[in-house]
């Protein structure tokens, strides 16, 4: 899924912090790291690609859907179909199983069908991410990195066009941190989504098709 | 909606103290007033029974209820007596069937009720083992009596003394169980059942000691003439009728003055019972003629009345417990409130997170349903047998 923003405004009501993209482009099955210092407004910038935030001013476009445009369900239903979000807190729910937190998105949006394909992919995914012997277990019985991996499956279970992934590695050790930056970049590869990371560590730039530097705001190639 | 019941029911069985606090209190909530109003219903339909099987009782002026709790019950004192005269005068009009009733002594803390063999064929008894009473000094237990005391035809049951201080009184007297009765699920069940002259005996009106005309009798009379004895209290009374006494057995006074509680009449028709009451009419008399249902229908109708008070309170309590319950939901909102972002987070309607939370107090209510529910039957089905008996 193609991302195109122009112009793009945003200013938030209680601290009156203000985000402005001239412009950003990310290519179709491309991978993107955002880069910034801390409070620059990296995980702004991923809540207006999602549809969280709607943009005050300009345009942004996600393949061939607009924002802002359709209202709040629209955008919901959206989210949850063609896009794949890992937070940086991760963000599970404590009484589900690895299974089921996974299986989250289809159990809250009934835009989402259970399907057998889809069942299929659940385990291949569990499989693929090493969660096979924790598909039972509870967030809080799991390890850092274990979490980590949990969260990246509910974001690539529904095979999304785009996946946004805020921090992913933070808190990681440069071996674990570049086990998940391959596992997003093979998943994503896979179904032949556009990934979308937001990163403090410009260490990681090397390895992305494109680098959004917030120090300029000017996006080009790594 | 179904797609969110395992969310909810691992959210619930995730937090199972929780769960199992609020189900508690739903439960109970929901119990006490459910529990209350089939043992209420019980209670009318066993007391009405019987009291429908009970066409009319006459006994002594007096309370009313104390009278029909009596004939019917066994459990309350009769206001007074009635003489036996009354009971061969309504033999004789021939309106119906009559049966006495002696009511006033205990054994083992079990009523001994004195009557004839026909009142057994007027509630339907039948004797489950040996035979019913048929000499003086034998018994028929009910079925409750024999369970409790573990009793068998051949034994032994002595009736409770009444006069523990008064030396010249009445003695106890020890029953010879003849019989055990079927279970009646009444309070039949829990009565010691005597013929009438047995329980005049128990009175002390009859009784059996030393032949005073024979020659080793000297030690227990006090004084003799041509005429009389005036026997001591050296004087051997006898406690047990065997078939070696039994002929000392006898009775003092006229049998017309002797003693009954209440006397439970069955008329032939609906004339027969109307003339029967109007028998009774003048409030002046020593007798009243009752009509059990009428009676006891107006002794539940007290019951319902404080029942209707506390159906209120149960009101009150269930209120308070569900807004009791809508705090700790709120609470408990305000506590996932991560987890709700989340939810929004990856495109979950607020309508869904709604009706997520609504699925969570249903399922509780429904669990919480199940269990009154279910501890209300058992409830009523255990104290089915203990209000039959009773008052069945």
């Amino acid at each position: 899924m193609e991302i195109e923003a122009r112009d793009l405004g945003f200013r938030y009501a209680t601290d009156g912090f203000r985000l402005a993209v001239p412009r950003l482009a990310v290519p179709a099955g491309s991978t993107a790291a955002v880069v910034g210092s801390s409070g620059s407004g990296k995980t702004t910038l991923l809540h207006l690609i999602a549809g969280i935030l709607v943009p005050d001013t300009g345009s942004l476009r996600l393949g061939d859907f607009s924002l802002p445009g359709p209202g709040e369900a629209a955008r919901r239903s959206f989210r949850i179909a063609r896009i794949g979000l890992v937070f940086q807190d991760f963000r599970l729910i404590d009484y589900l199983t690895v299974e089921e937190n996974i299986r989250l998105p289809f159990r809250i949006h009934p835009a989402l069908d259970w399907t057998e394909a889809v069942a299929a992919r659940l385990a291949g995914l569990v499989e693929s991410l090493g969660l096979a012997a924790r598909r039972c277990a509870r967030p809080g019985e799991l390890s850092h990195g274990e979490r980590q991996r949990v969260a990246i499956g509910r974001a690539l279970l529904t095979a999304p066009r785009l996946v946004l992934a805020d921090e992913p590695t933070g808190n990681l050790d440069a071996a674990a941190r570049d086990r998940v930056l391959n596992l997003l970049f093979e998943e994503t590869r896979r179904i032949g989504a556009t990934l979308v990371v937001v990163t403090h560590d410009e260490d990681l730039s090397a390895a992305f098709d494109q680098v959004v530097d917030f120090q300029n705001l000017q996006p080009g190639p790594a | 909606m179904l797609r969110l019941f395992p969310l909810v029911r691992a959210y619930l069985r995730f937090h199972w103290g929780k769960t199992v606090i609020l189900a508690i209190c739903l439960a109970t909530a929901l119990y006490v007033p459910l529990a209350a109003h089939g043992l209420v219903r019980l209670l009318q339909q066993e007391m009405t029974q019987r009291a429908e099987a009970t066409p009319l009782v006459i006994g002594a002026q007096g309370s009313r209820f104390d009278l029909v709790l009596h004939a019917l019950y066994f459990r309350t004192e009769a206001p007074g007596q009635v003489r036996q005269a009354e009971r061969f005068a309504l033999e004789e009009t021939g309106r119906g069937a009559v049966y006495p009733l002696h009511v006033r002594h205990r054994a083992r803390g079990f009523p001994v009720v004195g009557t004839t063999l026909e009142y057994f064929a007027f509630r339907g008894l039948g004797v489950e083992a040996g035979t019913a009473p048929l000499r003086l000094g034998d018994a028929v237990i009910g079925w409750e009596v024999a369970r409790s005391l573990e009793l068998r035809p051949g034994d032994r049951l002595p009736t409770d003394p009444t006069t523990v201080f008064e030396l010249g009184g009445a003695y106890p007297l020890d029953l010879r169980i003849t019989g055990i009765l079927e279970r009646a699920r009444s309070p039949d069940d829990r009565a010691v059942f005597v013929d009438l002259r047995t329980a005049w005996v128990i009175d002390g009106i009859g009784h059996g000691h030393d032949d005073l005309e024979a020659a080793d009798a000297a030690e227990g009379l006090i004084a003799r003439d041509d005429r009389h004895r005036v026997a001591g209290a050296a004087l051997t009374m006898a406690t047990r009728i065997t078939s070696e006494n039994i002929a000392a057995f006898h009775f003092h006074g006229d049998p017309a003055d002797f003693p009954l509680t209440a006397v439970v009449v069955a008329p032939t028709d609906a004339r027969e019972r109307a003339l029967l009451l109007g028998r009774y009419l003048d409030g002046d008399g020593a007798y009243q003629a009752l009509r059990p249902p009428e009676v006891i229908g107006e002794l539940l109708g007290l019951v319902v009345r404080l029942k209707r008070f506390f159906d209120l309170h149960h009101l009150f309590l269930l209120g308070v417990t569900v807004l009791f319950i809508g705090l700790v939901m709120l609470l408990s909102l305000r506590l996932r409130a991560g987890e709700i972002r989340t939810m929004v987070l990856l495109g979950c309607a607020r309508g869904t997170i709604f009706r997520l939370t609504a699925a969570e107090l249903v399922l509780l209510l429904a669990v919480s349903a199940v269990v009154a529910v279910s501890a209300a039957t058992l409830t009523a089905f255990v104290a089915k047998t203990w209000i039959q008996t009773l008052v069945g």
